[in-house]
Order: C-alpha cells, then structure tokens, then sequence
C-alpha cells in the first residue's frame, strides 16, 4: 500500500472489466430490443441489434477465455477460491452488513487486502457468475449461431417435442435475465464503498483508498469467525 | 388486361350455363370415369410424358380428387384421340366464381391479381394474344392443389409455397452466358411460354430446376437477410412480398416494395399470424405461457414467440430489485444524516 492506496486492480483486469461492462450492457440493450420488438416502437433497428448482439457476445466470449486463462495459469484465480467460512459465517456476516451494518456506519467485516478482494458474498457470486451462469449464456448463444444443426424438436416427456432453437432460446433469455439483475445489484453494491465513488474510481485507477482497506485503520484480515466484525 | 377479361366472359358463360357456377355440385366425374382417364394418364411426375401424366394418390388426396377429371375436362376429353387440347378446358373460375361463398373469393383474387407485379408485367405480353397468358394455373398446379389448411404440416405448406415461386424465380438459364447474352434472352418470357405449354407448378417444375443454382441465384437477391435458407424454411416468399398484414397471397409486391422491416414478423403481432397462419383460430395463438404458441410449434421466432411467464417474472423481480436498491440507498442516505 502507498500513498494513493492500495493497489487491488492491475491494468489487464481494468481493462478486462469495463470492456466486460460495456459489452454486457450492449448485449443487454440489443438482446431485449429484439425479444421485446414491435413495429415503431422506439429501440434498435433490428438488424443492427443482431449485428451489435452477435459481435458483443463474440468479444465477450473472447474476453472470457482470456479471464478463464489468466485464472488457471496466474494468479487471479485465487480470489475466486472458495474457502470453509465462506458461507457460514462469511455470508451471513456480509448479508447482515448490508442488511443492518451499514445503516449503523459499521466497518466492513471483510477489507479489501491485497490478499482478498472480495468479501464472501461478492466471493460466491462471481464464482457463480464467472464460472457457471456466463458460461451457460456463452454457450447457449454460440448454439444459437448455428440453429440449422440443431434439432428441429426435442422431446420432453411427452408430446410431440418443442422446437430445438427454443429450448436453447429459453436458457439464454433465463440465464441472461438472471446475469442482468446480477449487473443492477453489482453497479449498486459498487455505492456501498467509503464515498459512493470509492470503488467505481478503485476500479478506474487500480488504487483503492477507502478507510474499509486493511491496513487503513482497519484490519489487515478477516476477523475470526467468532467475533462479530462490528466490534473488530 | 385481357386475361381478366377472358375470365369475366368465362364466368358470365360459366354462371348462365353451368351447374357448377350456378351454386349447384360441380360436375362429377369420379369413380369409373376417373380409372379411365389413370389408364393412360397414370404415372410419376418425373416422367418423360410427366407434363401429361400424374400422380393418382396425390391426385385423389389433392383438394381436387373428389371432383374427378371431367369435372374440369369437360367437352372433348372422353374419347382418345381427345378432340379438345388442354387449352380449351375450361379455368378456374368454372367453379371459383366472383363470389364470396365459393371456396374462394375470386372476386378478391382477381382484384389483388390486378394489382401485383405479375399483371403488370404480364399485361404488356399478352399484345395481340387471345388466350390469357397468366391463369391461376400458373401457379397453382390443380391436380395436386391443396389449402395451407388441409396441408399435412406449415412445414409444406411453406416447401410447397416456395417452390411454386421458385419455378419461375430461380431458373438455370437466367445465370448462363455473359450479361449481353441474358438481357437478350428475356427469360420471363421464356418462364410464360413454359408456363402456357406446361401449366404444371409446385414441386413438378421445381425438379427440373437444377437447385444449387436456384438457391445461388435466391440467395444473392437475398443476402441481406441473415440465415435466408433458414427464414426460407420457415415463411413463404409471400409473406414478404405481398403488402404488409393484408390477408392475401396474390398482391405480389415489386422487389423494391418488398416488406424489409424484420420486425414485421419478429414481434408479437406477427405479420406471419395474418398468413402463413391465417386459417387456424385465434384460441389457439396463445397457449401454454407461450406467446404465439401456433408458431412456436414449428418455430422459435425470436420476437414473436416467448416464454410469457419468464418475462412476467424476470421483469418482476428486476422491478423488485431496484425497488430495493431505491429503499436500501434511502435508508443509507437517512441514517448517514442521523449520524451526523
């Protein structure tokens, strides 16, 4: 830690992030303004919808290789690890924090280290993300780039079946409609920093510099699962 | 046009004389009569004699089968040698008359026929002819004829629709030779003539055009629409090339006119609804939580066919959440100020 902070995001992860952040947010856009189309309304042309959408999910998918790489053959993967503790009592320490800490100005019972950037909750939940629900939409979209070599109807028990596009359709709407409350939730929390800019700026510069960093007049790990993080 | 006046002395004739026009069955000519006419006439499409002989069990399951073949060839046809050509056998509005209670509205048909790019372009060929060149048999082979709506599947249906516009739309001879050699050529016309002599549509001509030109060809007019050989398998031609949500099929629109809006079909009101799907009844658009349900059977439709209870609950819980985050930023905002 220097002068400007604690140094948590390198260069490579910034980069990664908001690319991640603004392709996301395009497939978003693109995505529901052709599943929500109607002659005249006011959203995007459909065929360029399709375009953007196609190309974003393209990059991303690139882009997550490059993460899922960076993860097994470097360091960063470590961060995702998960650990005993981390549900119990990791995430109900963290859950209660946002639930009733935080209105009572408590500190945040896991600071930023340069050993753990993540607290438990954000722990758990980008595991999740990052390594079952993105690749679960990458995958059911580049499926849908080739809805001629999929089957024209599966079976589901009964009946005669339902078309083999709409079954992948479905999952990629789902899991896209789950990631899209993940990204509202994940902006949101990014307000629960020292300032409502703290984090958004540690994520710009590199540098976080919030008093929540361990060795910033708090502590420089987690507290012992026993003791409640509001009295550390 | 003179066709339609052809057709107007032919209905006027066919309304005076005729039981058929007059409201009364259509002449029959079934059972004995019809195995007569299959001795000779019997046989596969693919045939060398094929533009005279036809397929008796497509024949008798067509719209037509029960009519039987003198039913349409009337005089001339019942002895061999047959004293009558083809060309004399009487069209279609023998039956289909200018009238709303017919199985057809011919009246309607011909007054959108009027006004496609067929008529238009065909008016200026029939100069000095007394035969009409453009006749519903253009187009609709009547031995085989069946409704989208007794077709076995929309699959066909859109097979069979595509393939009686590619008959004339994708031809071989319209990409030999050099630029100079085709413009010479006049290969609509050449499509007319053909048709005169042959008026055999549908998948009859389509197996004599050799299909990896006539899909070169289609695609290349084609290839701003992504993935044209699926969209081709999934909607007719006319669905984009006749106007709008208008319920008809024949106005066939000039290319440049042409329906470019993807949205037309990819949204909930899909134009295909007032098509391709025309003839089955509204209860059953919208079935088991699934927008659009008739089309989602053959179909996912991104647009027109959804999952309505995902959205009904994604879009709930995504209100929900930032519902919450609105309270939960209030409340930091309060106690903030408390602590102070």
């Amino acid at each position: 830690m220097n002068n400007q902070g604690l140094y948590l995001y390198p260069l490579w992860l910034r980069i990664w992030h908001w690319l991640n952040a603004v392709l996301f947010v395009a497939l978003l856009i693109t995505g529901a303004s052709m599943h929500f189309a109607q002659p005249g309304a006011p959203q995007l042309d459909f065929r360029t919808a399709r375009l953007v959408h196609n190309t974003a999910g393209i990059l991303l998918t690139l882009f997550y290789l490059i993460f899922l790489g960076g993860n097994v053959f470097g360091k960063n993967g470590r961060f995702y690890k998960l650990e005993a503790g981390d549900w119990t009592p990791g995430l109900v320490r963290q859950l209660r924090h946002y639930l009733l800490g935080i209105f009572r100005g408590e500190p945040h019972p896991y600071p930023h280290s340069a050993e753990r950037k993540f607290n438990p909750l954000q722990k758990l939940s980008y595991a999740a993300v990052m390594y079952i629900a993105f690749p679960a939409l990458a995958l059911t979209g580049w499926v849908l780039f080739f809805p001629e070599r999929l089957p024209e109807r599966i079976n589901f028990m009964t009946g005669t079946g339902i078309p083999g596009t709409a079954v992948f359709a479905l999952f990629h709407s789902a899991i896209g409609y789950v990631l899209s409350l993940f990204m509202a939730l994940h902006i949101y929390l990014g307000t629960t920093g020292e300032t409502p800019f703290t984090l958004f700026r540690a994520m710009l510069t590199g540098y976080y510099n919030g008093r929540h960093a361990a060795g910033h007049g708090a502590p420089a790990a987690a507290p012992p699962a026993s003791v409640p993080s509001s009295r550390v | 046009m003179r066709s339609f006046a052809t057709v107007a002395i032919g209905v006027a004739l066919a309304t005076a004389c005729l039981p058929a026009a007059s409201g009364q069955p259509p002449p029959s000519g079934t059972g004995d009569q019809a195995a007569a006419c299959m001795d000779c006439h019997a046989g596969s499409e693919k045939s060398k004699r094929g533009d005279i002989e036809i397929d008796p069990a497509r024949y008798g399951a067509s719209t037509h089968g029960a009519i039987g073949c003198t039913g349409c060839h009337m005089e001339g046809f019942s002895e061999y040698p047959h004293k009558a050509t083809r060309q004399e056998a009487p069209d279609c509005t023998l039956c289909h008359g200018g009238d709303s209670s017919q199985p057809y509205d011919r009246a309607r048909i011909e007054s959108d026929v009027k006004q496609s790019i067929h008529a238009r372009l065909l008016r200026r060929l029939e100069a000095g002819r007394s035969d009409p060149v453009f006749k519903c048999t253009n187009c609709h082979y009547p031995h085989y004829f069946l409704p989208v709506r007794k077709m076995a599947s929309i699959e066909v249906a859109v097979r069979i629709g595509n393939e009686t516009c590619m008959a004339c739309h994708a031809r071989p001879d319209e990409l030999e030779g050099t630029d100079q050699e085709r413009k010479g050529r006049a290969p609509r016309r050449q499509a007319v003539e053909e048709h005169r002599s042959v008026p055999a549509a549908g998948a009859v001509r389509f197996a004599r055009v050799p299909q990896e030109y006539a899909w070169k060809q289609l695609a290349s007019k084609h290839v701003w629409i992504p993935m044209w050989e699926l969209h081709t398998k999934a909607a007719r031609c006319v669905e984009c090339h006749t106007p709008g949500k208008e319920e008809t099929i024949h106005k066939i629109l000039p290319s440049a006119q042409a329906q470019k809006d993807c949205v037309a079909c990819h949204s909930r009101d899909s134009l295909l609804l007032h098509k391709l799907y025309r003839h089955i009844a509204k209860e059953e658009w919208d079935k088991g939580g699934i927008v659009n349900a008739i089309i989602f059977n053959n179909a996912y439709l991104i647009g027109a066919t959804k999952f309505a209870w995902l959205d009904w609950l994604s879009v709930r819980l995504f209100g929900l959440a930032l519902a919450a985050v609105f309270v939960h930023s209030a409340g930091r905002v309060v106690a903030k100020n408390r602590r102070r």
